[in-house]
């Protein structure tokens, strides 16, 4: 199937599907709890069973037209991610401080400007590396109706790709970084597919830019208050813009509930000294996914299981390591 | 239309037409049923008893045994969850508020039931909290000092040396050369001191005075450098004062007592980290602070480590000991944090240490320099 964004559906009789989250506060506090007990208790090692978890926890409570996602990755092969991950970093870091001694050590002044160049060049390839084989990861390990998502296309060449648009990020002063990170949405969504039903982005990065400056420039002009009437206007903007399989996405929130959300979200890890995170977060989850609807749901009913390539978790485990909030803003 | 089972039914090896329906049932209800190759839901009835959990569709039906089938991760949720049918992989079947078919499930015996996701959520509290209070009290009484101490002897001495001579080097501007032979003469003969208040020291000592007038302040670096400001200098007014410093900074060095704070705070610094997890906001900043005062605990007590040790060893080898409990006696002028915010400093109270060294006047008297030496460190 192709991955052309449908035209607006004619008037059906079928209802929408919207989502829902069904976590609670006190269950992920719980989990965090033990996997931090755990993880102490065994010297770290036991993180990835708890990172795992944390996913099953997160794959398991969000519903999507009456079914359930699941995520199958285990907390082995984050393990052995990890593994490989921290030997990467640490090669990384071995050859900078390589070089910055060799430089030291012979006064090669011009040596020692190449490598840091190039060790961050390599950081920034490297999190970009991680940012696509991170989403590949999570959405190769989530199952949704017994039928698993996947993100094809190569990190390398993702991270290969975005670095002209980071440059051109840099040069314009942050002004042309919306349109990476509209560039970056279509990537990874034109590459997503959820069995054989291909999600698919409708394009339209002038329109993304403009509302991304609206946003950057009135936050600013009032003291924050205006990105509570932005955030409603994105959320609805990327929905629109998504569809998979021929269904197209919609979704509305409102600035007042936005507010509203936000400033208990505060007040409650505030007042509680940070313990309330886990109620926040479910919370936040709560609001934004049963706020998405997918129209002709039942044409979802049609995904066939294609293969059963899986990502590599190596690169998820690197964002972790460079501590990448990996997301697409949701 | 009629759903068909997507595999034979008679060839499957996990379904069991003829027996299933002399089941006894403890729960019959319905569930949806995924093949695992196509996302299209069958709804079918799903009936519990106990030899098994039967499956009819039409006058299809099958039975699968203890062991044929397990539940997949749930997310903490009982009123929905899912069973991987084992004998087809990626088949599913999934259960939407039904939290009864999966206390039937557990009852019968049919699936493992996990003791800890039995034990209710403020049982699991206490057992994870007394665990990290166990957890910890070892490690704040026991377990950081075992830590440190192996991973401290297992460093080379030359860790020291490349730790402290980064801080040196901010220092050179403002160090002071001896003016003169006396001068010179007395820091090498009180470096060599230092180096011999216990053997085994690697470190070749040296004692650096900085031009600042201000501070009334000496410090030890690990590598061997006793970095000592000429606000401390003019303090002083005996040579045994001078002694009881040098002895005390000394002290950190023979005890590797910076090495032993940079492994500390690493440590510390691991331990919050893991112990975070997923947490974030002012919950790491409340564990941060933990690990800052429990630092701060492991200063105060390295402090009074040095006080100890100098007076010790000052005595075993024939010098007074007394000027350390002098030079104590006048940062009593000097405003310290109240009593109930001890813990938030980095010494112990300057009471307290004087008071731990009221023997400091008896034992030997023996000075290490000349009058003449001792006039020309003062004259720095």
């Amino acid at each position: 199937m192709s991955n052309e964004f449908p035209p607006n559906a004619p008037a059906s009789e079928e209802p929408p599907a919207s989502g829902d989250f069904h976590g609670k506060g006190g269950d992920l506090f719980l989990l965090w709890l033990a996997n931090s007990a755990l993880t102490v208790l065994t010297f770290g090692i036991y993180f990835a069973w708890g990172k795992a978890r944390v996913y099953k926890f997160f794959y398991g409570n969000t519903e999507f037209a009456g079914s359930r996602f699941r995520f199958t990755g285990t907390g082995k092969e984050i393990f052995i991610g990890t593994l490989k991950a921290i030997g990467l970093i640490i090669l990384l870091y071995g050859l900078f401080f390589a070089g910055t001694y060799l430089q030291g050590r012979y006064k090669l002044k011009a040596a020692g400007i190449v490598v840091t160049l190039i060790f961050f060049a390599a950081i920034v390839f490297l999190t970009q590396f991680a940012i696509y084989a991170t989403m590949a990861y999570r959405a190769s390990r989530a199952r949704f109706r017994e039928i698993d998502f996947r993100l094809a296309g190569n990190p390398l060449l993702f991270a290969r790709d975005s670095i002209p648009r980071l440059l051109l990020a840099l040069v314009t002063f942050g002004f042309a970084f919306p349109l990476y990170t509209h560039w970056k949405i279509g990537r990874i969504y034109d590459n997503l597919s959820f069995g054989n039903l291909k999600f698919a982005w409708r394009k339209d990065a002038g329109a993304y830019w403009r509302l991304a400056m609206q946003g950057y420039f009135l936050s600013i002009l009032t003291v924050g208050v205006y990105y509570f009437f932005w955030l409603p206007k994105r959320f609805a903007f990327l929905l629109d813009h998504l569809s998979v399989g021929g269904c197209r996405f919609r979704g509305e929130i409102k600035a007042g509930e936005t507010f509203v959300l936000a400033l208990t979200n505060l007040l409650l890890v505030f007042f509680t000294l940070g313990l309330g995170s886990a109620w926040a977060v479910t919370r936040s989850m709560r609001f934004f996914i049963s706020r998405v609807e997918l129209e002709n749901p039942s044409r979802l009913e049609a995904a066939l299981q294609v293969g059963s390539r899986k990502a590599g978790v190596t690169g998820e485990a690197l964002g972790n390591a460079l501590d990448l909030g990996v997301g697409l803003g949701f | 239309m009629r759903w068909t089972w997507a595999w034979d039914l008679d060839s499957d090896p996990g379904l069991d037409p003829d027996s299933a329906s002399a089941l006894p049932v403890y729960w019959e209800g319905t569930a949806e049923f995924f093949d695992g190759r196509q996302a299209k839901a069958h709804v079918i009835i799903v009936a519990i008893g106990p030899q098994g959990l039967e499956v009819r569709e039409g006058e299809a039906a099958g039975l699968y045994r203890r062991g044929e089938f397990e539940l997949t991760e749930r997310g903490g949720d009982d009123r929905f969850f899912s069973l991987a049918l084992k004998p087809h992989a990626g088949a599913a079947l999934a259960f939407r508020e039904r939290p009864e078919a999966l206390e039937w499930l557990r009852a019968a015996g049919l699936l493992r039931r996990n003791a800890w996701s039995a034990t209710p959520l403020w049982g699991r509290a206490l057992i994870l909290a007394g665990f990290l209070i166990v957890f910890g009290a070892f490690m704040y009484f026991a377990g950081l000092d075992m830590l440190v101490n192996a991973t401290v002897r297992a460093l080379p001495a030359g860790i020291d040396h490349l730790l402290g001579s980064s801080a040196t080097q901010a220092f050179e501007s403002k160090l002071i050369k001896p003016p003169t032979a006396a001068a010179q003469r007395a820091l090498d003969k009180s470096a060599a001191m230092v180096h011999t208040l216990r053997p085994g020291l690697r470190d070749s000592i040296r004692i650096l005075i900085v031009k600042d007038t201000s501070i009334k302040n000496a410090f030890a670096f690990p590598g061997g450098a006793i970095v000592v400001y000429t606000g401390m200098l003019h303090l002083l007014e005996t040579q045994e004062e001078w002694m009881g410093l040098l002895a005390h900074e000394g002290a950190h060095l023979h005890l590797r007592h910076g090495t032993r704070r940079l492994v500390r705070g690493s440590l510390l610094g691991l331990g919050v980290s893991l112990l975070l997890g997923d947490m974030s906001g002012a919950g790491s900043v409340l564990l941060d602070n933990a690990g800052n005062l429990i630092n701060l605990n492991y200063g105060r007590r390295d402090e009074a480590e040095a006080d100890a040790f100098a007076l010790e060893t000052l005595r075993a080898h024939g010098y007074a000991a007394s000027g350390l409990q002098t030079l104590f006696r006048k940062f009593l002028k000097f405003k310290e944090l109240p009593g109930w915010a001890a813990f938030l400093s980095t010494h112990p109270a300057t009471r307290d240490r004087i008071s731990a060294m009221k023997d400091a006047g008896k034992g030997p008297h023996g000075l290490l320099l000349t009058a003449e030496e001792w006039a020309a460190i003062k004259r720095l």
